[in-house]
């Protein structure tokens, strides 16, 4: 065993104090990661447009369309479910599928009362008009009878100004 | 220049400080950043598509502007499960000159490889858009059992037409006041279906 004398020791235990404390965390690559997310993140960032409430399992079609989505009353019709507004209005679609008549009872008498209270808004309320309108996101595979029936449910209910939600392809 | 001592070298040496930036502000800005602009992307676009519905009723009002003539009296796109049609009856023909008798077009496009044919119904809409570039209307008359995917697809085809120019993306208005047209002034039907709505209208309690 070699003994090493005292200053020597000192010395050493100076040289590994002096490491410790200087041991640099590399904040570089930490930087330039955030910089790419945030470039990144700034890209899909999108000023304006409307908030959707999205139902759960509906994928909607994709188009070519360009034009902004207005605030409105949203009708979402899932395979097996229809909302308004994010709530259920009917949980069991296989009768309506079978259904020869194009009026939805529920539904009719959901939109009715929306749009019953929008227009006495509009009585009360300045600078506020009734619209009329109506967003419809349905799923790609509901079939055309379907989505016919809730057309004519909401022109019915005086929601005349329909607009159908997509996926924006590039 | 007078050359320094060598114990001024050493100090001037010693003096210099390694450039540390001070990293720990920036960090905390992205930290803050990069969540609300996480909350906040937006990874797919939503966009609509304005529909027109036909009129439920057949009585003509007095105020609406009489349309010129275009050429096409009416323009209209059937899509069942075999696959897409197009059918025009036609007022003049291609020199622009009025014809005696309107004359029917129709145009099959059968379902090709499990697909609807959409580009083949594109060029045939070009066509009749070349020729009769003032017609905006069409008639969508879609069978009960075709997909939502379907008619978003041939509406898109129909509204315009996108093609490149010098590397440039253009587009081309081809007929974009769409009607989704079916059976709703089904005499029939129609009356039963407004005694319906009355119905729940009593329950609601309105007139």
């Amino acid at each position: 065993m070699i003994h090493r004398s005292s200053t020597q020791n000192r010395r050493m235990k100076r040289e590994q104090k002096w490491q410790i404390s200087h041991t640099p965390v590399l904040l570089t690559p930490l930087v330039d990661m955030f910089v790419i997310l945030l470039i990144f993140l700034l890209m899909s960032y999108s000023t304006g447009g409307q908030l959707m409430y999205m139902a759960k399992n509906i994928l909607m079609p994709e188009s070519i369309s360009r034009e902004q989505l207005e605030p409105s009353v949203e009708i979402a019709v899932a395979t097996d479910r229809i909302y308004v507004d994010g709530q259920i209005i009917m949980e069991d679609l296989t009768a309506l599928y079978k259904e020869k008549k194009l009026l939805i009872p529920d539904l009719y008498a959901r939109l009715k009362e929306k749009s019953i209270k929008l227009k006495k808004m509009e009585e009360k309320v300045p600078l506020f008009r009734y619209s009329g309108k109506v967003t419809i996101q349905a799923d790609r595979v509901i079939p055309y009878h379907l989505l016919k029936k809730i057309l004519y449910t909401a022109d019915r209910a005086d929601f005349t100004n329909i607009s159908l939600a997509v996926f924006q392809r590039d | 220049m007078k050359p320094l001592h060598s114990s001024q070298k050493r100090s001037a040496i010693r003096t210099v400080i390694p450039a540390d930036v001070d990293l720990t502000p920036i960090m905390s800005l992205f930290i803050i950043l990069v969540p609300l602009l996480l909350v906040a992307a937006v990874f797919e676009q939503l966009a609509a598509l304005k529909v027109h519905l036909p009129a439920a009723s057949t009585i003509v009002e007095d105020d609406q502007p009489i349309k010129q003539a275009t050429g096409i009296v009416e323009l209209r796109l059937l899509i069942t499960d075999k696959g897409l049609g197009v059918r025009a009856t036609l007022s003049h023909d291609d020199s622009g000159k009025e014809m005696e008798t309107y004359k029917d077009i129709q145009y099959e496009i059968p379902i090709k490889d499990d697909q609807y044919d959409v580009e083949k119904m594109q060029r045939i809409l070009i066509d009749l858009k070349r020729q009769y570039p003032r017609h905006e209307d069409i008639v969508f008359i879609i069978d009960d059992i075709v997909a939502y995917d379907v008619i978003v697809q041939v509406m898109d085809a129909c509204k315009e037409e996108i093609f490149l120019e010098a590397g440039q993306r253009k587009e081309k208005l081809l007929f974009p006041a769409i009607a989704l047209s079916d059976a709703f002034s089904e005499a029939a039907g129609f009356e039963g279906l407004r005694k319906g709505t009355q119905e729940i209208d009593k329950k609601l309690g309105i007139q």
